[in-house]
Order: C-alpha cells, then structure tokens, then sequence
C-alpha cells in the first residue's frame, strides 16, 4: 500500500516528475560513463604491456622511455650500442630480450626494427601473446608485419609491397623506394599501441639505410643493392630493449646492474610502475571530470528537492486527510523520501540501459577511433560504490521536503 | 461513556495563555447522536481536533472509549485515531490521485498492524461498504478527483466506517451537498449506524438537519474560554 501511495501519487504529477526523472537519468548518464569509460581506460593503459620485467634504454627518464619504447610517442635521447645489448642479453638471469628500433615510419605509422622474440615474447593484457590474423612472422630481409590498425586503415593484403619512409613524416624526399616491403603478416587486433605499428626485422632497418649517411639518401649507382653483404646487416645500434628474467626475484639486482652499465649511461625501467607514474600525470583530468559529473549530479538532486518541496505545499489537502485517517507526520516523511527514492532508482535504471545500449552500440567505433575496448558491462565495482553513494545523497538531499511535510503534517488540522 | 471531558483546555502554543477552548465537564454516551451547533470561531474546529487527537491538549483529561487521550504521546494518538475514531469533513476528504477503494483500503492500512489497542474486530470489506453506500462498480477504480462532490461524501463515510470505529466525528459532512445529495447522504448514514453502531459527533449549522439527532448542544454553550479570556 505504501508504494502503490508513492507510485500514484508520482503518476498524479506526471509533468514535473517527469521533466526531474530526465535531468537525473541524464547526471547519471554522465556520472556511470566518465567513471566506467575512466576505469576501462585505466585498465586498458596498464594492460598495454605485460609479461616484460624490464624496459631498457639510453638514459632518460622512466616516462619518456616508456612513451617511445611502449607507446612509440615522442623520440629517444641516444641509441644503444649493438654490443650493448649483446652484452645485457648475456647477463646472468636473463631469460630473453627484444630489440627495439625505431626511426622509420610508413604513412605516419611508427616502424619497428626488432627480432622474432617479439612475437614469441611480448605479452599485452592477461598475459597474452600476439597472435596473427593472417600470415606469418618476418622471414626475409624486406618482410614486413602490420600491427591490425595499420592493415584496416591502409586496406593491406597479404603480399601487398609497401615503401618505408626515413623519419616519423612521410615527406617524400625521404623514402625508401629503392627497396620495397612485402607484407607477409597481419596481427589479431589487442587495443594496444601495438595494433599501430609495422614490425620489420632489424636486418631490414639496417638494409634500407645502406648509402644513408646522416639520414640523406646516397647517389648511388642503379643495381649496387642487389648484392648485399651480409656484414652490413649487423646492427651498429638500437633504440630499446624488453627484457624478460628468469626470476622476478632478480628484477632490482639486473635493473641496477644496467643502470650502472659502464660503456654507455642507460636506464631501465619496471614497465608497470612507470605506466602508473605516467597515469598519474593524468590524475587532474580524471579528477577534473569526475568532480564535473558529481556536480552535474548534485544540481539535479537538488532540482528533485525543489520539485519535492514545491509540491507539498499544493499536497496541504492530501497531507491532512492522511493525518486524519491516522497517519504519523513520520509516515508523511517516509512518503516524501520514498518518492525521491523511486524517481532516482528508475533515472539510475534508465541511464544503466541506456549507458549498456550506447556502448554496445558505439564499441565498435571506439575501438577503432582509439584502439580502446570498452566492455558494455559497466556495473564496476566503484560504479556500484557511485550508484550506492547517489541513493545516500537521494536520502540526504529529500529530507528537505521531507522536513516540510513532517511539519506540515504536525500542523495539520481539520478543515 | 464513549466520551469524557475534565476541565479540558486548550491555547495555541504561540499564546499559551490565552485558551481558545476550556470545557470544565462534557460527556457523551456510548451510541448517543450529538447534534453539535456553533458559529465559526467559537472553538468549534479546536474541539474536533481534540477529539480525534491531532491536537494535544493543554491541559485536563479528554477520554475516548476509556482511552485517556491525554495521556497518549502523539504516536500513540495517531494510531488510536486510525483505529478507533472515523471522520468526514465537509469536503477534500479523500487523497485525490488514489481511487476510491484505495481511499477506503488506506484508512485499513493504517489501522492494522496495531497490537491491543485494535478497534472491534476486523475492519469491514472496502468492496461491502462501497457498494452499500451506492458507489457504482465502475467508479471504485477511478481517481477520487473525478468523483462528485456527493459520491465523494460517501466515500468518505465508506472510509470513516471501514475500521468500525467507536466514535464517528462529523464537521459539516454536507454544506456542500445539494437537497437531494444531503437526503441521500443521511438516510445512509443513519441506515449504516443502525447496522454498525457508534458514538456520532455531528457538527453542522443547518437546523433542518437537527430533526435527524436526539441530542443537541451548542458549543457557545460548553466553550467556556471567552469568560477565562
């Protein structure tokens, strides 16, 4: 009896509680996807590298190796010796190691030098490897391997060729059109900074930059590559290196160890601590928005207030005939609340479906605008602790009109 | 004695000292039908407020069917009301967006639940009483706000006789009646009194109607504030 009371008479006022319903299905709307798109995005960041102890570089600070090195933004300080990395590879406790080198871009897409470890080693996400949509690894000297974005954007098939650029723009100047690519592999889409990239052998880097000097192409005489030594193959250096251990136990004892790196001044980083300082720096704007959507929240509750409060004095008749069959000024008050109460649960149901049905409906695009996988199920646990945390402020925020019948209800008497 | 009254009175908290209601000694009978005859302001509306216990009183006893009203927290006078006293007023004496058998289901909801101070028995079916005061089927489910003003009236009867209340208090219950309504509205009531007795307060200004009661008083006569003041 108590919520059919409540129901009906929230029927009873269809236009305003209609009107406060959508203010608050819209704040909730917006408080559950900045949090729930905040926190899959979080997760997605720190799951962009997994399974690799270490990240090794020229000295720099851990962020910006982290950027160039994982997230192939912003350029290396130095290089890394050649011998350099044949020297940490064979250190004690070493399990495997990935080169990296970088330089070389294909239509804005960031090139990656590096050996087939990489797709044998490299772990995103749950510990999971890469895995090949179509193809195979690099084999030959001018394979090349397309990251999934790469393949979809540019619409590149199998045995495609495709011509590499010196430095990050494609400017024309600067090509490598004496020596074409062939695509041999296309990687399974995993909303890292992985699916951007093409992946070349390290040799291929080395090939394409014979007769370069300083990054200016050579005059060179027509049919002089088709005889390559071998010897000019060898990598003189590179840009970066994963490690992994045998032992985690090892991670600080092999991470001094390249820091104290004699031959060359380097830097080797945890990639989980350095993608949580580089969240970090993001803190402001997470914060920034979340304290908006709680804002935006606030208003509309205090908007359902002031429709409450509103309608109490026109419910002056309704509150005396309660009070006259027997109703405590306490039940008018549990009224009131319940009101508000059933007004924010059907706003925050309504803007629970509509969150899943937009995101189920938008995900696809939003995985391939920013490579970002945003799961339709947004009940997490800190939108649960939201959702729990607007029905306490629906308590706080209604006991204002809830107030005003309680007292109106004491005063109440006959005609 | 269904009602019993000692040096009560009554003021407004914002002048305690100036009662608007002082009755040293009144009393009704159990089944006895009061007329009750007073212009507006003489303490007419104190006096039922009063009675069914909205308002406290100042001081002296108010005893309704041996229960000391007086004595009763506001709590307990909220729910000994719900079970024990029904009222009609002269009119907006329904919640408008319930239907008319909700009306009459919400006075039982407030009144159950209660533990020893229950009325007599169970409360009557709200389909019974509706049908014996001739409210068609077809309005039981419509909002009240779209009753007449006289199918109305007879709701409120409906819903003032669900819990079988002791005591029934009626202010005005058809200055907003046409002739034929008001007739209408006392045969029934007068019909359902004798099936269900109570103790009736009937307060009105039309002396035509006095004819219909055995007993009848004039608050002038039983307020005795004005001479305190």
């Amino acid at each position: 009896m108590f919520l059919r009371l409540s129901w009906k008479s929230l029927l009873s006022r269809k236009g305003s509680v209609l009107l406060t319903l959508m203010a608050l299905t819209v704040s909730i709307l917006v408080l559950l996807g900045v949090e729930h798109i905040r926190h899959q995005s979080k997760q997605s960041f720190s799951q962009t590298v997994s399974g690799v102890d270490l990240i090794a570089g020229a000295r720099t600070s851990s962020v910006n190796l982290l950027l160039y090195s994982v997230f192939r933004m912003g350029n290396a300080t130095n290089n890394i010796d050649w011998s350099t990395y044949q020297e940490i590879q064979a250190m004690p406790n070493i399990a495997w190691t990935i080169p990296i080198s970088l330089g070389d871009s294909h239509k804005g897409y960031r090139v990656m030098g590096t050996s087939k470890d990489y797709f044998t080693h490299f772990r995103y996400g749950q510990q999971q490897t890469l895995r090949f949509a179509q193809g195979r690894e690099f084999d030959g000297l001018f394979d090349v391997v397309l990251g999934a974005d790469v393949a979809r954007k540019l619409g590149y098939q199998l045995r495609e060729s495709l011509i590499l650029s010196h430095g990050i723009v494609s400017t024309g100047f600067s090509d490598h059109d004496d020596k074409p690519f062939t695509v041999v592999g296309v990687l399974a889409p995993t909303g890292t900074p992985v699916d951007q990239a093409l992946y070349v052998s390290l040799e291929g880097i080395e090939a394409i930059h014979i007769n370069w000097q300083q990054g200016i192409k050579l005059p060179t005489k027509p049919g002089a590559d088709e005889h390559i030594d071998p010897a000019m193959l060898v990598p003189k250096n590179i840009t970066a290196m994963m490690v992994g251990l045998k032992s985690k136990m090892a991670t600080f004892q092999v991470q001094r160890a390249i820091n104290d790196y004699r031959a060359e001044p380097l830097t080797a980083i945890l990639p989980g601590v350095a993608l949580s300082e580089l969240w970090q720096m993001m803190a402001v704007m997470e914060d920034t928005l979340r304290l908006i959507s709680a804002l935006i929240l606030v208003a509309s509750l205090l908007g359902l207030s002031a429709m409450m409060l509103a309608s109490i004095r026109e419910r002056q008749r309704e509150i005396q005939v309660m009070r006259l069959i027997g109703a405590s000024p306490w039940f008018l008050f549990r009224l009131i609340q319940a009101e508000a109460l059933i007004i924010v649960l059907l706003a925050a149901s309504i803007a629970g479906a509509l969150l899943s049905g937009l995101l189920l409906a938008t995900g696809s695009l939003i995985s391939a605008e920013f490579g970002l996988h945003i799961s339709a199920n947004f009940l997490s646990s800190s939108n649960i602790v939201m959702l729990t945390s607007v029905i306490g402020a629906t308590v706080v925020v209604s006991t204002i009109p809830a107030i005003s019948a309680y007292r109106r209800g004491l005063r109440a008497a006959g005609n | 004695m269904s009602i019993v009254i000692r040096a009560l009175s009554y003021a407004y908290a914002e002048q305690p000292n100036v009662p608007v209601l002082n009755i040293p000694e009144w009393s009704a009978d159990a089944g006895e039908q009061v007329f009750l005859q007073g212009p507006s302001g003489s303490g007419k509306t104190t006096l039922i407020n009063l009675l069914n216990g909205i308002f406290p009183a100042s001081t002296g006893e108010i005893e309704i069917c041996g229960h000391r009203l007086d004595q009763m927290s506001a709590r307990q006078r909220d729910k000994f009301r719900a079970n024990h006293i029904g009222c009609v007023f002269q009119q907006f004496n329904l919640v408008p967006y319930l239907s008319a058998l909700d009306n009459v289901r919400l006075a039982s909801h407030f009144a159950s639940g209660t533990s020893g101070t229950s009325g007599r028995g169970a409360s009557r079916s709200a389909e019974d009483l509706l049908s014996h005061l001739n409210i068609p089927k077809s309005l039981w489910h419509k909002a009240s706000s779209q009753l007449s003003v006289g199918q109305q009236q007879r709701v409120a009867i409906a819903r003032a006789l669900v819990n079988r209340p002791e005591l029934l208090i009626m202010d005005e219950p058809t200055s907003a009646l046409d002739k034929k309504n008001r007739d209408q509205f006392m045969t029934l009531l007068k019909e359902l009194l004798t099936e269900q007795p109570a103790t009736l307060v009937f307060v009105s200004h039309e002396d035509e109607l006095a004819s219909h009661f055995s007993r009848h008083e004039s608050i002038v006569e039983i307020n005795q504030a004005a001479e305190v003041a």
